[in-house]
């Protein structure tokens, strides 16, 4: 009795990570299972209607919306995890600089963590993606957009880190440590850093679906991944385009593919499967 | 020699502390804003210099106009234009960028007011209802809610209040809903695991007034905190919104500047908007500070 309620509790986890799976190698093989590539037109079946052909229906210049989607999930669901591995690598840099730096230092973090944290995080992307050049090109702006989306988004996690770090270095092994004669890169690398590690982890599960909701609202508003490159972001500005999404129910497929995405993240992360 | 007693610092000292990183932050953040200004591609370049039928003369002189010199003398005359109240010019809508904030500000601060009071009401109303009433449905139903509407960017918020045609702000409350009530609820409950709540309880103190007279006065200052932070919250909120509802306030405008590449106006509007949040949190932890010291 209790193996089976203890199943069913972990039932809608383990279906949630079991869709994560699937979407996460559906994306990996767009190149393998779309029916055509993510720029291939269509010219006789503009705004198509889904269909056997194109499941999904076709876009205004004829591209198979299936397609689209699925190498759209590729550049979302890899770049957005690519994103806030390196958010986490700063964050870890400058909570371990600033713990081992002294006041002024861990001030100076603390301080700057603040400032850029009270300003509206879409407006500093505004700025950044308005700084960039006109001629860049789809592949560029991706690295871009997720770039941009790591050099403002360390800010989020390098309170709790610094927190840590002062922790691990108040502590008492760490000052055994110290006493023992181990030179500083040790107690930095070896014991600080692995005693952080638990936490920098857990800040880089918080990132990846804040950068996806990100990278959503960027690319919704036309400040994203540039076209003909697909991602969750422009997909979902073509929402916009629509009549009246009643009429063609399919457009909002990304939608609803992102917001399972992210439920389904939430689950597993609440679950703590990911740790 | 009696060794020196260590002066607590008072309400002034703590107020003016306060203050003084207010104004040192804006000062940096304005200083930050003009070096990305300036190191923008293609600032200070102007369109007429490419005119093959310009001398060389006239194209020097143009270059020479827009020159700027060295960062840190761009700023000073930055700083000195505004305090006179000239805060630029906007080459995408060929007007003064001050002209343009004033007519704009007031839709802001309404869908984003509203939203913020809204979501705010809805947070603390259903966190203080599931804390009092411990079988109230909300209780089981809100966070699951929440969850939901974190997992919905913003945009997407927006554009489906724009697709039913609901006021603009509803979007702004259920994001700040979405984003207050997980944190208030937990407030609440840790402060209810506590032992003089568990006490009052177990002396036969309604729950009413165990929250209003205790939980309430242990969780004041982290709410007031949390107000200030959620009003950043409720600013950001309003870009999208503004954009995908029409709603002509500041968010558009700066959305606009962004796609036109007007770097000013919209390091203008950065500056503005980090005034308003940067105050209101200074405001809200001055107040939470004076709260905490009265106490002690």
């Amino acid at each position: 009795m209790n193996v089976k309620r203890r199943f069913l509790s972990a039932l809608p986890r383990r279906l949630a990570l079991l869709l994560l799976l699937a979407l996460l190698a559906a994306a990996l093989l767009a190149g393998r299972i779309a029916p055509a590539r993510y720029d291939e037109q269509f010219r006789d079946y503009p705004n198509a209607r889904p269909c056997a052909r194109f499941p999904l229906g076709t876009d205004e210049l004829g591209r198979d919306r299936l397609s689209r989607l699925l190498y759209g999930s590729r550049v979302s669901l890899l770049l957005a995890p690519a994103a806030a591995a390196l958010a986490t690598i700063t964050a870890l840099a400058i909570g371990l600089t600033a713990g081992y730096g002294g006041c002024l230092a861990e001030s100076a973090a603390l301080g700057f963590t603040d400032l850029v944290v009270s300003i509206p995080s879409l407006l500093l992307l505004f700025i950044a993606r308005a700084m960039l050049p006109l001629n860049i090109t789809p592949m560029v702006s991706v690295g871009f957009t997720f770039l941009l989306l790591a050099i403002l988004g360390w800010t989020s996690g390098v309170r709790v880190i610094l927190a840590a770090v002062v922790q691990a270095r108040d502590s008492e092994y760490v000052r055994q440590a110290r006493a023992l004669g181990c030179r500083p890169c040790t107690i930095l690398f070896r014991h600080t850093a692995a005693a952080v590690r638990p936490i920098a982890a857990g800040q880089f599960w918080i990132l990846v679906p804040l950068f996806l909701v990100s990278e959503a609202n960027l690319g919704m508003l036309g400040l994203g991944v540039t076209e003909p490159l697909p991602s969750w972001g422009n997909l979902l500005a073509e929402m916009q385009t629509a009549a009246s999404l009643t009429d063609a129910p399919w457009l909002l497929a990304p939608a609803v593919l992102l917001v399972v995405v992210l439920l389904s993240l939430q689950n597993v992360l609440q679950s703590g499967e990911m740790h | 020699m009696r060794p020196a007693e260590k002066v607590k610092p008072g309400q002034a000292h703590f107020f003016m502390a306060a203050l003084i990183k207010l104004v040192l932050s804006l000062f940096f953040t304005g200083f930050a804003a003009v070096c990305l200004v300036v190191l923008a591609p293609g600032f200070g370049t102007d369109e007429r210099e490419i005119d093959p039928r310009l001398s060389a003369e006239s194209i020097q002189y143009l270059k020479r106009q827009g020159a700027i010199g060295s960062i840190p003398s761009a700023y000073w005359g930055v700083l000195q234009r505004a305090w006179s109240g000239d805060f630029g010019y906007s080459a995408m809508l060929n007007r003064p960028v001050g002209d343009l904030i004033a007519e704009r500000y007031a839709a802001t601060a309404a869908i984003a007011g509203a939203g913020w009071a809204a979501g705010w009401s809805l947070a603390f109303l259903s966190a203080a209802l599931a804390c009092v009433f411990p079988r109230f449905v909300f209780r089981e139903t809100a966070m699951p809610i929440a969850g939901v509407l974190l997992c919905i960017p913003s945009a997407l918020l927006a554009f489906g209040v724009a697709v039913i045609r609901a006021p603009a702000c509803t979007a702004i409350a259920a994001i700040v809903f979405a984003r207050i009530y997980p944190i208030l609820s937990n407030l609440f409950r840790a402060s209810q695991e506590s032992c003089y709540v568990k006490a009052a309880k177990a002396r036969g103190v309604a729950e009413r007034h165990i929250f209003l007279s205790h939980i309430l006065s242990a969780t004041r200052e982290q709410c007031i905190v949390l107000g200030g932070t959620s009003v950043a919250i409720a600013i950001g909120a309003a870009l999208p919104v503004e954009v995908l509802t029409n709603n002509a306030g500041i968010g558009q405008l700066a959305w606009k500047a962004a796609t036109a590449r007007d770097l000013p106006l919209l390091v203008n509007l950065t500056l503005l908007i980090a005034t308003v949040t940067m105050s209101i949190n200074t405001g809200a932890d001055l107040v939470a500070g004076y709260f905490r010291r009265s106490a002690a």
